[in-house]
């Protein structure tokens, strides 16, 4: 519990001082969407599982005045399709990490367009700003995983089996 | 050890239940602006400090590598500038009115608003929405819908309200609206946002609408009031096919540079 506690509260960090700094930077800058190197992060190295992810979205929405279960839904999503994906592989490998990431990225924003149609027409998202922000989104992947990694090691060998994916024999 | 997927049970109940919050949130059942406003009183304070902190190492960096003065005098100067282009906005708009109500021989007498000015201090992490945060709110009389203005025009809508910041919802992001009118031809229509611009719709094909003519704000939507300056179209697009033109309008508002905004709290 602690170390799910302590994981969103490190998403809510970073998507902190990444939401103050954007505003020093040119309105057209994109964003990297450090919240989907969270929930890869939390795909790729169990026992964090679903409700991480889900909590993630959940901050990501009310942080950036998305509607509300929008993020949550797209990240959840988003976790079931990477933790399948990774199913067999060695998973806590940087570089997957980062080959991972952008498209992550892409597919988190595609998600939450189709599912932001389903309520109405509107304007579509500019496919160079998805991909500009995919791009750095892969430039911060590194980073991001080895804090990540140094943050939550004190919580390492602790956590919910029952989220985690693993069955010990 | 061996993996198997995680409990299915346990996802179906989170996807469920993300989708339930969503579907009362998008059909307006349920509001969250609560859960956004305490979030931004839980956020503000922090945000604030480090905006704070982040402003003095620019300004360090700025004011002693770089010449002071020429800087204070630039700042001082661009103030002039966006007050003055301001003004000027409003004088077009009064002038046009003028010439209306003359016609008319009334006089309508303008609503007076109260601002309360208030600096950008976070942008939204996420890339698929644009929203600004600023550090005022439910203290200093801020509310949810008030319209937030710059020297230039229209920057947007308050969408959240914490203790000591706000969200806004800025008029170039997709999913806001705005009505509108055009300044000379006085065609009203409404202004969407479409990520980087905005566009008119709901202009019949036989209006006449020309490039560089300025869009204020109509009054008509009950948040904004009539007459703030809005933008100016850049370019009609008249298909064969269709029955509305298609406007592109440039805000007036340089996003790239808003630093400070004012938020009219009414009379």
């Amino acid at each position: 519990m602690r170390r799910a506690l302590f994981f969103v509260f490190l998403c809510w960090v970073y998507l902190f001082i990444e939401g103050t700094a954007l505003a020093f930077l040119p309105w057209d800058f994109p964003p990297p969407a450090l919240a989907v190197l969270m929930v890869l992060y939390a795909a790729l190295n169990p026992p964090l599982g679903p409700f991480e992810a889900l909590s993630v979205g959940l901050v990501a929405d009310l942080l950036s005045g998305a509607p509300f279960g929008l993020g949550g839904l797209s990240k959840l999503l988003l976790f079931l399709a990477l933790r399948r994906f990774a199913y067999g592989v060695e998973m806590q490998r940087p570089l997957l990490f980062v080959l991972l990431a952008f498209p992550a990225s892409l597919a988190d924003i595609l998600l939450q367009e189709a599912v932001l149609l389903l309520g109405g027409p509107r304007s579509p998202i500019d496919p160079l700003w998805a991909i500009a922000s995919s791009g750095l989104t892969v430039a911060l992947a590194w980073p991001v995983f080895y804090l990540t990694r140094r943050a939550l090691r004190p919580f390492e060998g602790k956590g919910r089996e029952v989220f985690s994916g693993l069955v010990r024999e | 050890m061996r993996r198997r997927a995680p409990k299915r049970a346990l996802i179906v109940v989170l996807v469920l239940s993300s989708l339930f919050f969503l579907s009362l949130n998008l059909t307006g059942k349920w509001d969250a602006g609560w859960l956004y406003g305490a979030f931004l009183t839980i956020t503000g304070p922090p945000q604030k400090a480090l905006n704070w902190a982040e402003k003095k190492v620019e300004d360090l960096f700025y004011s002693y590598l770089y010449l002071v003065n020429l800087r204070e005098e630039n700042r001082r100067l661009k103030e002039a500038l966006k007050r003055l282009t301001y003004e000027r906005n409003l004088l077009l708009e009064q002038v046009e009115e003028l010439k209306r109500l003359r016609r008319l021989l009334k006089f309508k007498e303008r609503t007076k608003l109260r601002m309360v000015p208030a600096e950008v201090v976070a942008l939204s992490p996420e890339p698929h929405i644009r929203t600004l945060v600023i550090d005022k709110g439910s203290t200093d009389g801020l509310k949810e819908g008030m319209p937030v203005v710059a020297w230039e025009g229209v920057v947007g809508r308050i969408l959240h309200v914490g203790q000591r910041t706000s969200m806004v919802l800025p008029i170039v992001e997709r999913g806001s609206a705005v009505s509108v009118l055009l300044r000379s031809s006085r065609t009203r229509a409404i202004l969407e946002g479409e990520g980087k611009g905005c566009r008119l719709v709901y202009i019949p094909r036989d209006k006449e609408v020309r490039e560089g003519e300025g869009v204020i704000t109509s009054g008509l939507d009950g948040i904004y009031p009539k007459g703030l300056p809005v933008g100016r179209v850049v370019k009609v697009t008249r298909g064969s096919r269709r029955f509305f033109l298609e406007v592109e309008v440039a805000p007036a508002v340089d996003f790239g540079k808003l630093e400070e905004v004012m938020v009219l709290v009414g009379g």
